[in-house]
């Protein structure tokens, strides 16, 4: 688990490094001289159908990638364990109102929400994560509901509202706890999911600003660079994301063995 | 499941047509079309119940001004001339649209006026669109930006209203036209999504099959087996679903010319490919979930106690771990059921079958949301049908499970 703690550590970096540009240079400047150069001397991993560096793309990429995937999944958790928590903790017509929502949204396939709201939100960074966002916490909101519903019930809730805890002091302190590493578990899934999706809004042309230096983009170019036997920027896209999603799959496997031994898929 | 049905298409309703995420009627006309456009784009959208527009034009050619402040008060349009501009006779207020156009028609189409209209609700260099958007509130200008003046009239819709007669078309199966081809979208709907299953149906089994029984393999060997499924099942899960599909396909299509490129008679050889990178990218989940269905399987009592009677590794996953995953394998293909008709949204794009779920991706770039609602609104039928099936089938495949149902 520290390994894939350190990867993720590494990409991070990358995309802070990138951020500031240290690290890679401009990955949108074309160079109309250097097409499809593949990898050498010039650039590390060859030039793109715009002259564009691929290196600097992949760099630039993970900073994306985590953009889209914190800011998505962070939004789906926050709407699903917000959620959750409540209908778990109020019970009654809230949870009713609450799982007849999550059931009406999962009903609808999530692909096609997503795409529908991407198209309907216009290009954009804050579209993407809205638009996964929203059509994601259904997953969240279920576990965490269950979750909630199991913990309401236990000594340490029961004892604490004996003691005369508020409800807000038992949600906070004894109730957010114990859900935490759940919640990071789905964090880290809902993660993979919108990098993933990402990849799909992009090859589907909506999504990120046209310019933004995504993997997505680069994949999605891809059809027509290898029918020129150009392969460098797919690969490059490819292999970064497999690392960065096998990481965030890892640690949540990891993650999720601490949590409950029994349950976790044996590795 | 009815107030399922309501959900679905209130969500539906919220997506694309409340203006909850931007107004779709300027996102289907543009944002700089013109009030007409927009107007009929409303109408069509049902958000207006009536429009007017073009009741009055007065050029803008002449030198002296004639100010009108325009309001509206009890649902009819006033129209009030200001002190400053010449005067034209007495206000005319509290009349109709078309008998202000009829009042008006004489004088200010004389020659040497122009008339310019000075609504107090409207910002300063408001585009026509925002113009209408007012109309909608309640105050039926429509301007123009080229000096011309035309009023319109537009009856907003109440956005209940609204729901409730998109959601009884939906519950009809009244899906109107597609906006992209004109055609009625129902007829359209079985033949495709039976092309969908037949591209989903044969590449899901062949998935099911192979990951369980990589997954029984990988149980009964452990060991570097195991562990070698185990990454590769890893691995092909953090490749994109599209890079399968783009690799393969300029592999198979594009070097080795094994498959049709098209979809084109015989079909049957068009699904070839699309099924079998179906099966090359979604073998990797299943194969994980079911292994670890499969180990939760091994470690059971009811295991240990077939091997302590001395049966082979084989014979226990065949007769006692094979019966026991039913539950699982169902609850998955049970889960799975409704997106087999609705095909896979990227294959089908990307090799131009006709189904279900290109037709989708393909609504989604036109901007096609009648198709795109339709889409939706049957696979929210298949889901719940799924659910239905479940229900039903697990007492079948678990007879612990009778009881309760």
């Amino acid at each position: 688990m520290k390994r894939w703690l350190l990867v993720l550590g590494i990409y991070a970096a990358v995309a802070v490094c990138a951020a500031f540009g240290v690290l890679g240079a401009d990955p949108m400047r074309q160079d109309g001289a250097r097409l499809l150069e593949p990898p050498g001397a010039h650039a590390l991993l060859g030039t793109d159908h715009l002259g564009r560096d691929v290196f600097a793309q992949t760099l630039h990429g993970a900073r994306v990638a985590l953009l889209v995937g914190g800011f998505a999944a962070g939004l789906a958790v926050a709407l699903g364990a917000g959620l959750g928590v409540l209908a778990g903790w109020r019970r009654g017509w809230f949870d009713a109102l609450a799982g007849w929502l999550a059931g009406a949204v999962a009903a609808v396939p999530s692909v096609l929400l997503i795409l529908g709201l991407a198209q309907i939100l216009g290009r954009g960074f804050a579209a993407v994560y809205l638009a996964v966002g929203l059509a994601s916490w259904v997953q969240c909101f279920r576990i965490v509901r269950a979750e909630t519903l199991r913990l309401a019930d236990r000594e340490f809730v029961l004892a604490a509202r004996a003691a005369g805890a508020s409800d807000r002091r038992i949600l906070l302190h004894h109730l957010l706890p114990n859900l935490a590493p759940l919640l990071l578990v789905q964090f880290a899934l809902h993660f993979v999911f919108a990098v993933k999706v990402e990849v799909v809004v992009s090859f589907l042309g909506l999504g990120l600003p046209l310019g933004a230096p995504s993997w997505g983009a680069m994949i999605g170019h891809a059809p027509d660079d290898l029918a020129q036997h150009v392969w460098w920027p797919l690969a490059a896209a490819t292999l970064a994301m497999a690392g960065l999603v096998l990481a965030v799959h890892r640690l949540a496997d990891g993650l999720r063995e601490r949590l409950d031994p029994a349950e976790a898929p044996a590795a | 499941m009815a107030s399922l049905a309501v959900g679905v298409s209130l969500v539906l309703f919220l997506v694309f047509e409340s203006r909850i995420l931007g107004d779709p009627a300027l996102r289907t006309a543009g944002r700089r079309a013109s009030p007409e456009r927009i107007g009929a784009e409303r109408l069509r959208l049902g958000q207006v119940s009536e429009f007017e527009t073009g009741v009055l034009r007065v050029e803008a050619d002449c030198d002296r001004e004639l100010q009108i402040q325009v309001a509206v008060a009890a649902g009819s349009l006033v129209l009030q001339l200001l002190p400053d501009g010449p005067q034209t006779g007495a206000p005319l207020e509290g009349r109709s649209v078309a008998e202000v156009a009829a009042a008006l028609d004489g004088r200010v189409l004389a020659p040497g006026v122009v008339l310019r209209v000075r609504p107090d609700s409207l910002a300063a260099g408001a585009r026509p669109a925002a113009g209408i958007g007012t109309a909608l509130a309640g105050t039926p200008a429509v301007f123009d930006d080229r000096g011309g003046v035309r009023l319109g009239w537009a009856r907003a819709v109440p956005a209940p209203r609204r729901f409730l007669l998109r959601a009884s078309r939906l519950l009809r199966f009244d899906f109107g036209e597609s906006w992209d081809s004109r055609r009625p979208i129902g007829p359209e709907l079985l033949p495709r999504a039976l092309r969908s299953l037949a591209l989903g149906l044969p590449a899901f089994t062949l998935t099911t099959v192979l990951a369980l029984g990589l997954a029984l393999l990988a149980a009964g060997a452990r060991g570097r087996t195991d562990r070698t499924l185990a990454w590769l099942s890893a691995a092909g899960m953090a490749i994109s679903v599209l890079v399968w599909i783009v690799v393969l396909r300029a592999l198979f299509v594009g070097e080795l010319k094994w498959f049709p490129a098209a979809w084109d008679r015989p079909y049957a050889a068009a699904l070839v490919l699309p099924a079998l990178i179906w099966v090359a990218a979604a073998v990797w989940p299943e194969l994980r979930y079911y292994r670890t269905v499969v180990l939760e399987e091994m470690g059971r009592e009811y295991v240990q106690a077939a091997r302590a009677r001395g049966l082979g590794t084989g014979a226990v996953l065949r007769r006692h771990v094979l019966p026991n995953v039913r539950v699982p394998v169902l609850a998955q293909s049970l889960a799975i059921l409704p997106f087999l008709a609705l095909g896979s949204l990227l294959l089908e794009r990307v090799f131009a079958i006709p189904g279900l779920g290109g037709f989708a991706v393909d609504a989604v770039f036109h901007g096609d949301e009648p198709v795109l609602q339709a889409v939706s609104w049957c696979f929210a039928l298949l889901y719940l049908a799924s659910q239905w099936l479940a229900d039903l089938g697990y007492p079948l495949a678990d007879p612990r499970m009778r009881k309760l149902a």
